[in-house]
């Protein structure tokens, strides 16, 4: 039979910051030669007495996510769940979390959500950039998408953790030779950070990637301007590492940022073109 | 309730958006009523369905469909993009009705949003329309066409004014070209007025309110290279001369005078200074 749930690496889930537990199902892309994978990733923030879901995957992995939940909470409540931006793979088990934790608020620009999913209305609580929630030791704070693609989109921060959460920007691939639009890696390096993988990002791969995910940056020459403010944020917040929701987990975001800012910048397409 | 654009070809049906500040897609501030839209295109007994409206639509989706086609009949479905305001309605018509074929891109099948059993049984009935991809990754001319009956096929491709992964479909047999996302601004004030736009029809529009809804969501729009957009828009309406234009969201455009008169504001919109 097809396999038709999304699988999870062995080494995942993996406690990637103080509270923060990276959890993971991958989606294998069966090409000729070989599998590869492609993350959609959900982030787990626990407190002392509240938690948050940061993005909820794909309804195919429900359940992997429910089963890792329920393993990880240790029969409490999900308090929180933070959806980035309404795409499927951030999104599509909300009505799934809401009928397993039914009192479970859903914050962040909710708007168009009442639309996608009447059924969880009274679940929408809207947020905006610098609000936060307390977990008990621990925060979650609303920041402002500085990359994104719908224009409902929000990034979160985890203050005690240190944890930046940027839904589709910092997505990138790192071989090479794997010739695919989305961000993908080889089986074994589902559960490795940025600092553990043994193949550096390519410049060329994050270009490919930033000009098809992020389709405006062909369009849009402002690469350094858009980055700059990524660095301040990052400055201004004490980020110690970044967490997408397609890629490894980066933990050392301070070498990344440069192959992702020039990447960025060899997607743009008409440099000589009238305006 | 639905409306008939071309007798016993094409129809329009979908609900009504209040705008009360909660939808994103839409200027700030903007108020009154937004068509949400699905087609139905129709020859003999077969009949093709381009999107599936918003959740909070779906008995009006479902108790239409159920007129045009008689409950639990047969139709293929195609997505002009994998977001919720298209996709939303997709289970309860595969609960209701026989989805015979559904065509999409993207590397994520729309059933795996379904419970497994749904999804076992309706799985090997998606059509990937981009399994193609140029070198460019571009809009592909003509890159697919769907067969709605024999002798009339529905033409697909990527455009190259686009946010996501999103395609256009042109009918020629009805000349309707379907926008998804673009051309979206045709506003209602009232939730019975008209939704399409044509002779009979007092036109307010203005190439304000035309970029109003295009940044809104192509935020990346006033500080973009858009000669290229523009081109390709122009000669795409040259090539093709539609009489209808039909998006997911707004009014639907009928009549070429109204059809060169809604593309011209489109065009000025797409030169940011002149507006």
């Amino acid at each position: 039979m097809e396999e038709l749930v999304e699988t999870m690496s062995s080494d995942l889930p993996r406690t990637v910051a103080k509270g923060v537990t990276w959890m993971s199902s991958c989606l294998p892309f069966h090409l000729e030669d070989r599998v590869i994978h492609g993350h959609n990733s959900t982030y787990l923030v626990q407190g002392d007495h509240s938690s948050i879901l940061v993005d909820t995957g794909n309804p195919s992995s429900w359940p992997i996510i429910s089963r890792t939940l329920d393993g990880l909470l240790d029969g409490k409540e999900l308090t929180y769940v933070f959806p980035t931006h309404p795409e499927l793979p951030h999104t599509g088990n909300l009505p799934r979390l809401v009928e397993k934790y039914p009192q479970i608020q859903v914050i962040g620009d909710v708007r168009d959500y009442h639309l996608f999913y009447p059924q969880i209305e009274p679940n929408l609580h809207a947020k905006v950039p610098g609000d936060k929630v307390d977990l008990g030791g621990q925060e979650f704070m609303v920041v402002e998408a500085l990359i994104r693609d719908l224009p409902n989109t929000q990034w979160g921060f985890a203050p005690q953790a240190g944890v930046l959460f940027t839904a589709d920007g910092f997505c990138y691939m790192h071989r090479p030779e794997l010739d695919d639009e989305d961000p993908v890696h080889l089986p074994g390096e589902c559960g490795l950070t940025t600092g553990e993988l043994q193949v550096p990002i390519a410049v060329e791969n994050a270009a490919f990637f930033t000009g098809s995910a992020l389709y405006w940056a062909r369009f849009a020459n402002d690469a350094d301007a858009v980055y700059d403010r990524v660095l301040h944020l990052i400055d201004d917040l004490g980020v110690q590492s970044v967490a997408p929701t397609h890629g490894n987990f980066i933990s050392n975001i301070r070498e990344v940022e440069p192959i992702i800012r020039a990447g960025h910048k060899r997607a743009y397409r008409y440099e000589t073109a009238q305006p | 309730m639905f409306t008939t654009l071309y007798e016993d070809k094409l129809v329009v049906l979908g609900g009504i958006i209040p705008l009360d500040g909660r939808v994103s897609w839409v200027p700030e501030g903007a108020t009154g009523f937004q068509p949400s839209n699905a087609y139905l295109l129709t020859e003999g007994s077969s009949r093709l369905l381009v999107d599936s409206g918003l959740a909070v639509h779906s008995q009006e989706i479902l108790e239409d469909l159920a007129q045009l086609i008689g409950e639990g009949g047969g139709v293929s479905m195609f997505f002009t993009r994998s977001e919720m305001d298209c996709v939303s309605n997709l289970e309860p018509i595969a609960g209701r009705f026989d989805i015979e074929r559904l065509f999409t891109g993207g590397v994520i099948n729309p059933f795996d949003a379904f419970d497994d059993l749904s999804r076992l049984a309706l799985r090997g009935r998606r059509h990937q329309i981009d399994a193609q991809r140029t070198e460019e990754g571009d809009s592909v001319a003509r890159a697919a066409e769907i067969e709605i009956a024999p002798g009339r096929v529905l033409e697909v491709e990527s455009p190259l004014l686009r946010l996501l992964p999103t395609f256009w479909g042109w009918d020629q047999e009805t000349g309707t070209l379907f926008t998804s996302d673009t051309f979206t601004h045709g506003m209602m004030e009232r939730p019975d007025g008209a939704r399409i736009i044509d002779s009979t029809v007092e036109d307010a529009t203005t190439v304000e309110q035309v970029a109003g809804h295009l940044y809104a969501k192509y935020e990346w729009i006033p500080r973009s290279t858009c000669g290229p957009l523009r081109e390709w828009l122009q000669e795409k309406f040259d090539a093709l001369d539609p009489e209808i234009i039909a998006p997911s969201r707004g009014c639907v455009l009928k009549g070429r005078d109204v059809v060169r008169r809604h593309l011209g504001f489109m065009l000025d919109a797409l030169t940011p200074q002149l507006v």
